[in-house]
């Protein structure tokens, strides 16, 4: 099993990840600190527990409903945005 | 029953010793752990493949358990007492189940007490447990100039770890004044492992020329889009004209301690009672670490903040005590347990009364500030509704939704009690808790429809 | 903490929708009202409902023409009152699965179109225009486009805002201890924060009504009827109406005391969608029962398939004030001399609420009734009330 980087997408970026890694803390290495933006002052949040307590840190892998990025697997090939909130909920 | 199973929540320190307790004494153990590896916070691996760290001895002991089945990336989303013991509702791969066992100890474990302040919600404002596992479990550092700050022992192991990453603390600012922290922390010189820890913390900062602000706190963060530099002032002469420093930095790591994680618990039923220093519910047990109902035990923070010595002391016990409910032989003598969990207590207690919230810091809340990070619910809506007359917790939170949002009030709860209670000028315990509503993680509608076709229990585990 | 008077024109007993609005009418009419509550405003059922004002789930009878009544006084009040509570003229659609269940829902339709309601037919083909996520294999619906939605502890603030601007006090932590009595008549309320003397007292507790009754020398029947509700991650808006299946007036009616559900699906302004309902007779067990939210998210997703991969973040449960014949409790009688019920709504407290307060205080006031309130006296032939003193 080759320790070799993953990569995902956000936006028109192209984040770097070690196996294992989440996709949160791949971002924030990458230097990412707008995950999403809020719903109601439209604020950009990130990582704040780190721990999946706290949902500040959603966003969307392969377009399906928001997941929280700090406890979610970097996987090569994901193509994630912004976890604002969209109708439908996902698909 | 004819093969009793106990079901251990939570894979920390707690949990992992309760689970050890039981299936020495015979019985059956599920440990149902919602992360992907077991040790909780404080005991977190590595995630990156092939990072094998050294690995404590005691999950090297459960993992090699024959009694003991691990379940990680398993969530309780409710649990309720029954005729034949305790059903779990259990979450695993998007799919529900109920788990039926004779008994069940609870050791959920905490989530880190916040205090707002303005500008909290800037991108690079974070906790130091977020700081903690984004390096032991990611290896990534929160910023490249950190300041560590708030109050409580667990800023020191977070400032030393970023320092050995490779991070600069800038600082590390700490609310309590140094003689209110010597004075009341002096009991513990008796205490050789604390002693042995502080030494080893305080000497890798002060090699890195950390400086250490104490009776200090950050004020206030800066920046636009993410932080960019943070206000310190001073919490130790309220009364006096502000002195404030800015310092520079893009990550401010800042806690308050701990709020247990009472949600399962308070949906079982359990009997609580308030702390004492801070205003948080915990769930009552007693010395056998058994709560008000038969067939449920807790262990660990939940029962009161007090780390993971304490957390692993409590642990044995209940495993212990949860066995021989379920009938396992052996007594409940447990000197060394007990012993262990006396002086546990004592140090937790005495860290408690060293490190305290600082009783004003809601004086720092401006109307913007945002209390309620899911919801957006700003201080000024808050104080509006309570200066209206408005003056429970949950009374305000259904009127201006605080504690409504994803995390049901697990982020801001116990601020906002607090600043109710300052605002109305009313005993906290007068103001309560936001209150604790089922389910304590998210469910997809569609896993609990599958729930409603017929054939959906699993009793064995 | 508020001191209790030591005397008022009327006691509320009850802080919740019902007692607030009757609050805000009688203090609005120049009465000097004390409404006390052993806990807070709305902690009862009003905050574990969704807010509903409906006239889609009601038969043609006097409960209807309460409510007609009752939406048009809501109306007034969401334009006049200071404090917003989320007021939404959204209106509700009733869907039918089946051909059977569209026929029965038109004739239901047909008879509440005569007595007043506005309603409208709509094809299958036409449904997924009004609600674009709804399943597209249903028989056919009728839109309502007078049913409407309030957040109901913003509501409840609002009225006893209105109520206070008119000199009315409110007392919270006050729990009822007993009356005090001018020959059978009561004339003052015992508290555990002292005695109120009163010229009426108005006993507006919710499923609590029985308990407070008795303590005023009266037995009535208001039993608990339970229910469950789940709260869903917030989203933009989706489900434009409420949306319910047509079983839910069977179930109102119903006098099971089994679990019943049928589902109602509704968005909320904040962003949650909010899924019900189910109904039994449960005492006050206030344990949430998973089986309840599993047939309550069953039904939900029956009805919108999306719903599937939304998640529920939360649950919670209420206990609607239910009577044996499914009509609230509203007025005075032999019985209880001096003290007048507003009680009885079940899972229409909400809706109910404005037209209720209007009937007591025109009876307390001696003015003209705004109609007919005999089927909802308390000692009518369809209910038990006795006087229990000696």
């Amino acid at each position: 099993m080759a320790d070799a980087p993953g990569r995902f997408r956000f936006g028109d970026r192209t984040i770097e990840f070690t196996p294992g890694q989440s996709v949160g803390a791949a971002l924030w290495k990458a230097g990412v600190r707008s995950f999403r933006s809020t719903r109601r002052f439209g604020r950009p949040r990130a990582i704040y527990c780190g721990i999946g307590q706290c949902f500040d840190c959603l966003v969307r892998v392969n377009g399906a409903a928001v997941v929280r990025a700090c406890i979610t697997d970097a996987r090569d090939g994901d193509v994630v945005t912004p976890g604002d909130a969209e109708p439908g909920g996902g698909q | 029953m004819t093969d009793p199973v106990v079901a251990v929540v939570g894979a920390g320190p707690a949990g992992l010793a309760a689970s050890l307790a039981a299936a020495e004494r015979g019985v059956r153990v599920v440990l149902l752990d919602s992360a992907a590896a077991p040790g909780g916070q404080i005991l977190r691996q590595s995630a990156i493949a092939g990072h094998s760290a050294h690995r404590p001895a005691i999950l090297r002991r459960v993992a090699a358990h024959p009694r003991i089945t691990l379940r990680s990336r398993t969530e309780v989303v409710h649990a309720r007492v029954s005729a034949s013991g305790v059903d779990l509702l259990v979450r695993a791969e998007e799919q529900l189940r109920t788990l039926t066992v004779g008994a069940v100890v609870l050791a959920p474990g905490a989530s880190e007490l916040a205090l707002p302040f303005p500008g909290w919600d800037l991108p690079g404002v974070l906790t130091p447990g977020a700081a903690q596992a984004m390096l032991k479990a990611h290896a990534v550092r929160a910023g490249s100039r950190v300041v560590v700050a708030g109050t409580g022992p667990f800023l020191w192991p977070v400032a030393a770890a970023l320092v050995t990453a490779g991070a600069q603390v800038v600082a590390l600012v700490e609310a309590a004044s140094f003689p209110t922290v010597a004075r009341r922390a002096g009991p513990l010189v008796t205490h050789g492992h604390v002693v042995a820890q502080t030494a080893r913390y305080a000497a890798i900062l002060a090699r890195a020329g950390v400086p250490v602000l104490f009776g200090r706190a950050v004020v206030r963060a800066e920046g636009g889009d993410r932080l960019g530099r943070v206000v310190v002032g001073r919490t130790d002469q309220p009364g006096s004209a502000p002195q404030h420093a800015a310092i520079e930095a893009d990550a401010a790591c800042v806690g308050w301690g701990f709020v247990p994680s009472i949600e399962l618990a308070r949906s079982l039923g359990c009997a609580e009672r308030s702390d004492l220093t801070r205003s948080y519910a915990v769930v009552h047990v007693d010395e056998d670490q058994a709560t008000s109902l038969a067939s449920v035990f807790a262990a660990g923070e939940i029962t009161g903040v007090g780390g993971a010595a304490l957390a692993a002391a409590e642990g044995e016990i209940a495993g212990t005590a949860a066995a021989r409910s379920l009938g396992a032989s052996g007594g409940m003598a447990l000197r060394r347990a007990r012993r262990a969990r006396r002086r546990a207590r004592r140090a937790a207690s005495v860290l408690d009364r060293a490190f305290p919230l600082p009783a004003q810091w809601a004086d720092r809340l401006e109307s913007e500030t945002v209390m309620c990070r899911c919801e957006e619910v700003t201080w000024g809506e808050i104080a509006a509704v309570v200066d209206d007359g408005v003056v429970t917790a949950r009374a305000v939170k259904g009127q201006v939704r605080c504690g409504m949002g994803w995390c049901q009030g697990r982020i801001c709860g116990v601020a906002v009690q607090q600043a109710i209670a300052a605002r109305a000028g009313r005993p906290t315990a007068e103001v309560g808790d936001l209150g604790g509503r089922p389910f304590a993680v998210p469910v997809r509608a569609g896993e609990l429809a599958d729930l409603a076709e017929p054939a959906r229990d699993e009793t064995r585990a | 903490m508020t001191n209790a008077p030591r005397g008022a024109d009327v006691v509320v007993v009850g802080a919740g929708i019902v007692g607030a609005a009757c609050a805000a009418a009688l203090a609005r009419s120049g009465l000097h009202v004390c409404v006390i509550d052993r806990a807070d405003p709305a902690a009862g059922s009003s905050s574990s409902g969704e807010g509903n004002l409906l006239v889609s789930d009601k038969l043609p009878g006097p409960e209807l023409e309460l409510a007609l009544h009752s939406l048009a006084l809501w109306r007034e009040f969401a334009q006049t009152s200071e404090t917003p509570f989320e007021f939404e003229g959204k209106g509700g659609m009733v869907v039918a699965a089946s051909a059977g269940e569209l026929t029965v829902l038109h004739d239901v339709a047909a008879g509440q179109h005569h007595a007043g309601v506005r309603t409208q037919r709509i094809a299958a083909a036409e449904l997924p225009e009004l609600e674009p996520y709804l399943a597209r294999d249903l028989a056919g619906g009728v839109f309502y486009p007078d049913d409407c939605q309030v957040q109901p502890m913003r509501a409840v603030r609002a009225l006893l805002r209105s109520a206070v601007r008119d000199g009315a006090q409110v007392v919270t932590g006050c729990d009822v201890v007993g009356v005090r009595r001018g020959g059978d008549r009561v004339t003052g309320v015992r508290t555990s924060r002292g005695v109120i003397m009163v010229s009426a007292l108005v006993i507006a507790a919710g499923a609590f009504s029985a308990d407070v009754a008795r303590l005023a020398g009266v037995e009535l029947e208001v039993v608990p009827r339970r229910g469950h509700v789940l709260v869903t991650e917030p989203l933009p808006p989706m489900v434009r109406h409420k949306v319910y299946e047509a079983g839910y007036v069977a179930d109102v009616e119903s006098d099971e005391a089994g679990l019943l559900s049928s589902s109602v699906v509704e968005g909320t302004q904040s962003g949650p969608i909010l899924l019900g309902s189910t109904r039994e007779l449960a005492g006050f067990d206030r344990h949430f029962d998973v089986r309840a939210a599993a047939l309550i998210a069953q039904r939900a997703v029956r009805l919108f398939p999306f719903l599937a991969d939304v998640r529920i973040i939360r649950g919670y449960l209420g206990f609607r004030p239910a009577t044996s014949d499914h009509l609230p409790i509203i007025g005075t009688c032999p019985a209880a001399p001096g003290v007048w019920f507003a009680t009885g709504h079940e899972g229409a407290g909400v809706g109910l609420a404005m037209a209720t307060a209007d009937l007591i205080r025109a009876q307390i006031c001696g003015a003209a009734s705004p109609l007919d309130a005999t089927p909802f006296a308390p000692d009518r032939a369809t209910l038990t009330v006795r006087a229990v003193h000696g």
